[in-house]
């Protein structure tokens, strides 16, 4: 995961010598897991109930009283266009949520596919397969990024592919090395000597498995995706700008800097550091499970 | 991909591209030395000197892509190139490289124009009328890819029958030539084959006031005033053009002192007003924004409809709120710029009342979700606007919310070039205008006349609403054939009365460009012009740097 | 190195046994030719990919190439300019991109009208400084608050350092970079806000160096935690070796353990952990750089991206790779020859 902090651990195109660095993520203190949690669970229930308790229209815009700050009646203050930002920020969030969601699980769902093809059918097919996860992994995830935003720009699904598109080798990695290692397994050895075929095996022991650390692996992403989501978008190559994304929100922010609107750039990336806190402190210490 | 045309170079100080090369990777690696041996990097003190009175810094928003005249007119290019005719203060055309003003004949086919001698160019070589031929063939020539070609197509021929004489005929009575006769002058032996491998991109060779002393690419280009310009030789004798595409860094290297001035938002440029001796200046221009309305979408053939769509447009909040007031409300694409061509009365009134009165006259009426439908069609479309052009997301923003407001349902699409080009067809624009606004014709005529209104992928922008009404070709065509210059501003005058009554789109206001600067008060001779859409620091109270003269 | 032998090789680290220093040496040389090799190939699909994503891509070669001018231009001008431009298959224009690249030839570019090369020639010194400043600083930071917060593994401040560190590294580091041109440069005034030197002073390095400041502390501060959370570990296991409690028990002060015992042993895994961040400091520069006005690749990139400027972009973007691939395998040999228990052949 090349370009950000929030990513499962080295690939294995070069294994390090040292230990140490196989768990390549800082962890979180364990006490520090169940107020993520509870952050995170805050945090969603932002995204999802403000819009819909403060029925503001988001296309009301009002350059006359221009941006004020974090009073009462706004709690995160109000933007250039006058328009109030805990509303904003709610469906800032939502949007860099759905987005990231989405290009996760895309990435989750073409892992488990390369995967899977690659370890049952072996051989020739698992030998390239293999080579083209580390060729994706060898170009920093940005860069690709970016470059399939420069080609397909400007709307959520492109965020969702370029999610997609760059980080699914990690679960590749995962399905191949999990399935492989069934072979070995004793629990596999005794059910294919009680007569099971590699089908039933499959559905009933790996099966579980591998879902429990698919949605370790899911989890993970996700944080990944918001920076993704934010970066592009800072970048304007993401989401077009009157679109409230988190990354927009941000680059609006910059923007209003100068003339003293600080709270236009805090609001927005008080949520991202926020939700990518939270969204890492809940699944910190998991990655050991299956990397390393 | 495009067909890579041969090799030319980068930077602009001598010698040829390869042992440059090996000196652009030098330069970091004398740094990387030279923070070694200075033992910390942090620590250097600033050498920054008070800049000589004749130095002159400048941030300007973007790197220019080329300097070449036949590409970019105007702005940049014009600090190193002269055309026949100039721009003179408040925008009033006058000679340039011409010694009178083009003299046209009777019927306005036949232009002479006569040229200032003894003119070099910044090579040494001397200029004469062959120069300007070759310019005016290569922007005409559809195989040198001038991105003006367009704008020259009323020419036929242009010949030379003396050194000092220049003649053009045309296809078409045309009174509004000489504004088009700015175009800068370049040698004919630098011109090269096409823009794209023209030396003229990097490497200027013009008669102008100035010449690029060095481009650090990705940082800075650096004028150099001549000594041999015909005009006499400038005070201001070093430009510095930084570039910083980051707004706030820009405003913030104005502030600190290290630039003597910049263009910015006019809410950034109102936050540095007064701050150490930092004033706001403000050039008018010709430069309008407007919103298309497709004529392809059943609701847009009715006028009704688009009067009401102009008086639910609350342009004077549009001024205040997105401009900070430096603007000026038109419902027309003409502006004050143009001058005696402008009629102030022209104009809509924000009235959201007569604009639904009107909207249920035509059949137009509330329906589900507040918006308002006919047979089933709603009154809902969708507005396209540049996603890289916070000015025209906010003029869409805007626009959105009084639609709204009058139950009119507006979906932004934040799109990019190829995106707007392709969606033109059934879908509205923010549009920009005033591209050569020193005279009335090239400021209306490709925006307004039915001849441009069939949909061309190769022509979007021409005639965005696919707009046609046969008196308003009428007018334009009169106009512009129209020697007297007084009955021709009566005729766009009418032009424009007709335009309110069968409105082709919604034009919203046009801007005054905002640019923040220190120390103009150390010379004389600076004094406003009217600006093109195109801005940035080549313009602003800069435009005619190399007039001033120290106090 | 005589503190390595008494920790407990970690697991996954490969020995050596018995090979001999001859043999060390060709296999580093194996190690860096079969990386070289393995370059090529990725080199080739990357290009391949960036040029069939523009094929795919519904870009218009004369709107990039006529830029803001496409609004003004008109039918006769824009088929002139797409007459230029030519109409030719993106496996063409790639063969040609292919088969030029090795002589320095990576074509030319709309957005800039000027052969690629000499753009990234111009460009990528200054990125490779910002990068290799920006890495230096976060391992020197990280060593120094790894070492810090080992010494008093369970006190407040180690607690503090590893929150604070945790928290820094959820924040991307285009935020990091707005932030501190914010306070260092907006508020306190005492940092340039971007550029590569005062305008129009000559390039010399007291210009240069106080403008990479900024820069260079943002790219720092994004690597910091990585660098800092993964040395706090190792440093913590090596204070507590049976080499360094004898040091102690012989009367050694604290001090002089550290730095005969602890901090010899922390270089390897710094100088592993940076070359794992390698991409990361890669795509952070990239950020930095838009946010500075740095002019390095990582910001010709951004802007071929946004002028859809294939050449440029492609060359950019494996260029970048390249750095990545390239510094990886450096760390790689400075590992081999530093720590005689990597093994070259399984790196």
């Amino acid at each position: 995961m090349r370009s950000d902090p929030y990513a499962p651990a080295r690939p294995a195109i070069r294994p390090r010598p040292v230990g140490v660095i196989t768990a390549a993520r800082p962890r979180a203190l364990p006490a520090g897991r169940v107020v993520a949690a509870a952050g995170l669970v805050v945090l969603v229930l932002y995204a999802l109930l403000v819009p819909v308790l403060v029925p503001v229209d988001l296309d009301r815009v009002d350059y006359a009283t221009g941006p004020t700050p974090p009073s009462l009646a706004h709690p995160f203050g109000t933007d250039l266009a006058g328009r109030d930002l805990l509303v904003r920020g709610a469906h800032g969030l939502r949007v860099s949520l759905v987005a990231a969601l989405a290009g996760a699980t895309g990435a989750v769902v073409l892992g488990c596919l390369v995967g899977a093809a690659c370890a049952l059918v072996g051989g020739r097919l698992d030998r390239w397969g293999m080579r083209v996860v580390d060729g994706v992994n060898a170009v920093p995830h940005l860069l690709l990024g970016i470059v399939v935003a420069a080609a397909l720009r400007g709307s959520l699904l492109t965020i969702v592919l370029v999610v997609a598109a760059t980080h699914w080798t990690q679960t590749a990695r995962l399905v191949r090395a999990e399935l492989l290692a069934l072979g070995t397994r004793d629990f596999y050895r005794a059910a294919v000597s009680l007569g099971l075929t590699r089908r039933q095996v499959l559905r009933h022991h790996a099966a579980p498995r591998l879902a429990a650390q698919l949605a370790v692996a899911l989890g993970l992403l996700v944080p990944h995706a918001v920076w993704h989501e934010s970066t592009l978008t800072f970048l304007g190559l993401g989401l077009p700008p009157h679109q409230p994304s988190l990354g927009a929100l941000l680059d609006l922010g910059q923007q209003a800097l100068l003339s003293g609107a600080w709270w236009t750039l805090a609001a927005p990336a008080g949520l991202l550091v926020a939700v990518t806190l939270c969204l890492a402190g809940c699944l910190a210490g998991r990655t050991e499970d299956h990397h390393g | 991909m495009p067909h890579r045309p041969a090799p030319f170079r980068v930077t602009t100080h001598g010698g040829p591209s390869a042992p440059r090369l090996a000196r652009a990777g030098a330069v970091p690696a004398a740094v990387v030395l030279g923070l070694v041996l200075a033992g910390c990097s942090g620590g250097s003190p600033a050498p920054a000197s008070a800049p000589a009175s004749s130095t002159l810094a400048l941030a300007e928003s973007a790197e220019y892509t080329t300097l070449n005249p036949l590409e970019q007119p105007l702005g940049i290019t014009g600090k190193m190139y002269d055309g026949l005719v100039r721009v003179g203060a408040d925008g009033v055309l006058e000679p340039g490289l011409a010694s009178a003003m083009p003299t046209p004949d009777e019927d306005l086919t036949t232009w002479t124009v006569t040229l200032r001698e003894d003119v070099t160019f910044s090579d040494g070589t001397a200029f004469d009328a062959q120069d300007v031929v070759a310019a005016y063939t290569a922007v005409r020539d559809p195989a040198y890819g001038s991105p003006l070609a367009t704008d020259y197509e009323m020419v036929e021929s242009v010949t030379a029958p003396d050194p000092t004489t220049v003649v053009f005929e045309l296809s078409y009575p045309y009174a509004g030539l000489p504004a088009r006769l700015t175009l800068g002058v370049p040698a004919a032996e630098a011109l090269g084959a096409s823009v794209a491998d023209s030396a003229l991109a990097s490497e200027p060779v013009g008669t102008g006031p100035y010449e690029v002393a060095e481009w650090r690419r990705g940082d800075s280009l650096t004028l150099a005033a001549r000594d041999d310009w015909w005009g006499g030789t400038a005070q201001v004798t070093t430009i510095h053009l930084v570039f910083v595409p980051d707004e706030t860094a820009r405003a913030q290297r104005v502030r600190s002192g290290e630039v003597d001035g910049a263009q910015l938002s006019p809410l950034t440029a109102a936050s540095l007003d007064g701050a150490d001796g930092i004033e706001v200046v403000t050039n008018p221009s010709a430069d309008f924004r407007a919103i298309s309305l497709p004529s392809t979408l059943p609701f847009f053939a009715d006028a009704r409809v688009r009067v009401a769509l102009n008086l639910a447009t609350d342009r004077d909040a549009m001024v205040e709120g997105i401009l900070q007031g430096d603007g000026v409300a038109v419902s027309t694409p003409f502006t004050p710029a143009q001058g005696d061509a402008w009629s102030p009365d022209a104009a809509f009134e924000h009235d959201p009342d007569g604009a639904a009165a009107l909207l249920d006259a035509a059949g137009w009426t509330a329906g589900p979700g507040g918006v308002r439908a006919k047979d089933g069609v709603p009154l809902a479309f969708d507005l396209m606007y540049f996603a890289d052009d916070t000015l025209r997301r906010d003029v869409a923003q805007a626009f959105a919310s009084d639609m709204a407001q009058v139950g009119v349902e507006v979906r932004l699409e934040g799109v990019d070039r190829p995106q707007a080009v392709a969606g033109m067809r059934d879908k509205a624009f923010v549009l920009g205008g005033g591209d050569m606004p020193y005279d009335p014709d090239p400021q209306v005529y490709r925006v307004l006349h039915s001849a441009f209104a069939p949909y061309d992928e190769d022509d979007a922008y021409s005639n965005p609403s696919m707009y046609a009404d046969p008196q308003v070709d009428a007018l334009l065509d009169t106009a512009r054939r129209e020697p007297d210059a007084a009955a021709r501003a009566a005729t766009y005058r009418e032009l424009q009365a007709r335009l309110i009554a069968d409105p082709p789109m919604v034009t919203v206001f046009a801007l005054e460009h905002t640019y923040v600067a220190r120390g103009l008060d150390a010379w004389d001779g600076v004094v406003p012009v009217v600006e093109p859409h195109e801005h940035g620091v080549a313009w602003g109270p800069w435009w005619n740097v190399q007039e001033w003269t120290a106090r | 190195m005589t503190t390595l032998q008494d920790a407990a090789p970690p697991p996954g680290a490969r020995t050596t046994g018995s090979r001999t220093t001859g043999s060390r040496a060709s296999a580093a040389l194996r190690l860096a030719g079969r990386r070289l090799a393995w370059a090529l190939p990725l080199v080739v699909v990357i290009s391949l990919a960036v040029f069939a994503l523009a094929a795919v891509s519904p870009t218009d070669a004369a709107a990039s190439f006529l830029g803001a001018r496409d609004e003004f231009a008109g039918a006769a001008a824009r088929q002139g300019v797409e007459g230029l431009l030519g109409d030719r298959h993106w496996l063409a224009s790639w063969w040609e991109w292919v088969v030029g690249a090795p002589g320095g030839d990576l074509g030319w570019s709309t957005s800039v009208r000027a052969d690629v090369g000499a753009v990234v020639a111009a460009r990528l010194p200054w990125t490779l400084l910002l990068m290799v400043l920006g890495l230096a600083l976060a391992a020197v930071l990280g060593v120094v608050l790894a070492l810090v917060a080992a010494l008093r593994p369970h006190g407040v401040l180690a607690r503090v350092l590893a929150g604070g560190l945790w928290a820094l590294s959820a924040v991307p580091s285009f935020l990091v970079a707005t932030t501190l041109m914010a306070v260092l440069s907006l508020g306190l005034g005492w940092l340039p806000a971007g550029g590569l030197t005062d305008p129009g002073a000559p390039v010399t390095a007291a210009q240069v160096g106080r403008h990479l400041v900024l820069p260079v502390l943002a790219v720092a501060l994004s690597q910091l935690p990585w660098i800092a959370l993964h040395l706090h570990r190792a440093t913590t296991d090596q204070l507590r070796t049976t080499s360094t409690e004898a040091a102690r028990l012989r009367g050694v002060p604290e001090r002089r353990v550290l730095a005969r015992h602890v901090l010899p042993g922390a270089a390897v895994p710094t100088l592993a952990i940076a070359g794992a961040r390698l991409p990361e400091v890669v795509a952070g520069s990239v950020l930095v750089e838009q946010v500075f006005g740095w002019p390095g690749l990582g910001q010709g990139l951004v802007q071929a991206a946004l002028a859809q400027d294939f050449a440029l972009l492609a060359a950019a973007t494996v260029l970048l790779t390249g750095v990545a691939l390239l510094g990886g395998l450096l760390a790689d040999l400075a590992l081999v020859r530093i720590d005689p228990r990597t093994d070259p052949d399984a790196l």
